[in-house]
């Protein structure tokens, strides 16, 4: 079995020499200019172990020191080399538009902790402080309830307009170093942001120093900033089931359009 | 405390590893390749550990800053 760790701008064989799971070597199955980075697997990994998983990333970094990587996920193992070579020949476009927009550039992750908690209650009490005597002594039990909902309803949107400021200033610090970006806002109210970036390689020492200008004017937040990555997050290949959107599968949203003629489910 | 410090700052990075490697990337479904479900399994825990992990630093009040690490 082919267990396979990246697929790179480069079909030639591997300069270095580099120990994979199980310690195998390392090599590049090769289709025309790109090349699946991989070593032979001899037996099925039933759980993601941290040794296992700590020595793909640490293959995948080794190998960005040369090459654009376009890492693959955990445990894409291939029964063979035909198998591979077939995806590679089958997914070459794609392969090469995602190597050509990740040229150069690697990926940062950056977590924002805020006391968002503390910062709603704040605001709720404001807000009911504001609107204290609004309540008429003779409401019945429907309308108070409804100007509870209402007052809860404003409190959110206060709490998000506060969080925005916050997450756009940021943005606007960073945004000259940056070439994309995945962010998603409050997935928890103490968890303002946790996001992702695509940054040039010439812009990394960049975007570290105005993310930490940002920091010194936010003292009071928690930061974990991590990088630089490989582009996991960036990367746009997802190869379908088959049948398409088959149960248990990669929806047909999140997978890239198939082009006339292209079946992009399975080997021939 | 030194160590306790070290020793949470490396699961921290542990846990960005884990998130990219079990969950990004180039990903490759069905017969082509051969996949295991188990490690899906495994990494729904982690995603719990993970959030325990800010939890643990919400409670703690500890500088999470102190968590910045180079993924080399």
């Amino acid at each position: 079995m082919i267990y396979s760790y990246c697929v790179i701008d480069s079909g030639d064989t591997l300069k270095e020499r580099i120990n994979g799971l199980d310690g195998a070597i390392i090599y590049t199955i090769p289709h025309r200019d790109i090349g699946l980075v991989s070593s032979e697997i001899g037996r099925v990994i039933k759980d993601a172990g941290r040794t296992d998983v700590l020595r793909h990333e640490e293959v995948v970094e080794r190998v960005m020191g040369r090459y654009v990587v376009l890492p693959m996920r955990f445990n894409t193992v291939f029964g063979t080399e035909a198998d591979a070579v077939d995806v590679l020949r089958r997914r070459y476009d794609e392969f090469k538009k995602n190597i050509n927009r990740l040229r150069d550039k690697v990926e940062f992750g950056v977590r924002i902790i805020w006391p968002g908690e503390r910062i709603r209650e704040g605001i709720a009490r404001a807000h009911k402080s504001s609107t204290a005597g609004s309540g008429a002594p003779g409401d019945t039990p429907a309308k108070r309830y409804v100007k509870e909902k209402l007052a809860e309803h404003e409190t959110q949107k206060a709490f998000e307009r506060e969080a925005e400021k916050h997450i756009r200033a940021l943005e606007s610090i960073l945004q000259d170093a940056i070439s994309e970006k995945r962010a998603e806002r409050l997935k928890s109210r103490d968890l303002l942001l946790d996001a992702k970036y695509l940054v040039g390689k010439g812009a990394a020492r960049d975007f570290r120093e105005l993310f930490e200008r940002f920091k010194k004017e936010h003292g009071d937040f928690r930061y974990l900033f991590s990088g630089p990555w490989p582009p996991y997050n960036f990367v746009r290949v997802r190869i379908p089931p088959k049948p398409l959107c088959a149960k248990g599968g990669v929806s047909e949203e999140a997978l890239p359009p198939l082009k006339k003629g292209d079946r992009g489910d399975s080997v021939g | 405390m030194a160590d306790k410090v070290v020793i949470k700052s490396r699961d921290v990075t542990l846990l960005e590893v884990l998130d990219r490697v079990l969950n990004k990337g180039v990903v490759i479904s069905g017969d082509i390749v051969i996949s295991v479900a188990d490690v899906d399994l495994v990494y729904l825990g982690l995603k719990v550990l993970l959030s325990s992990v800010e939890t643990m630093e919400k409670l703690r009040g500890a500088p999470f800053s102190g968590a910045q690490e180079e993924a080399s």
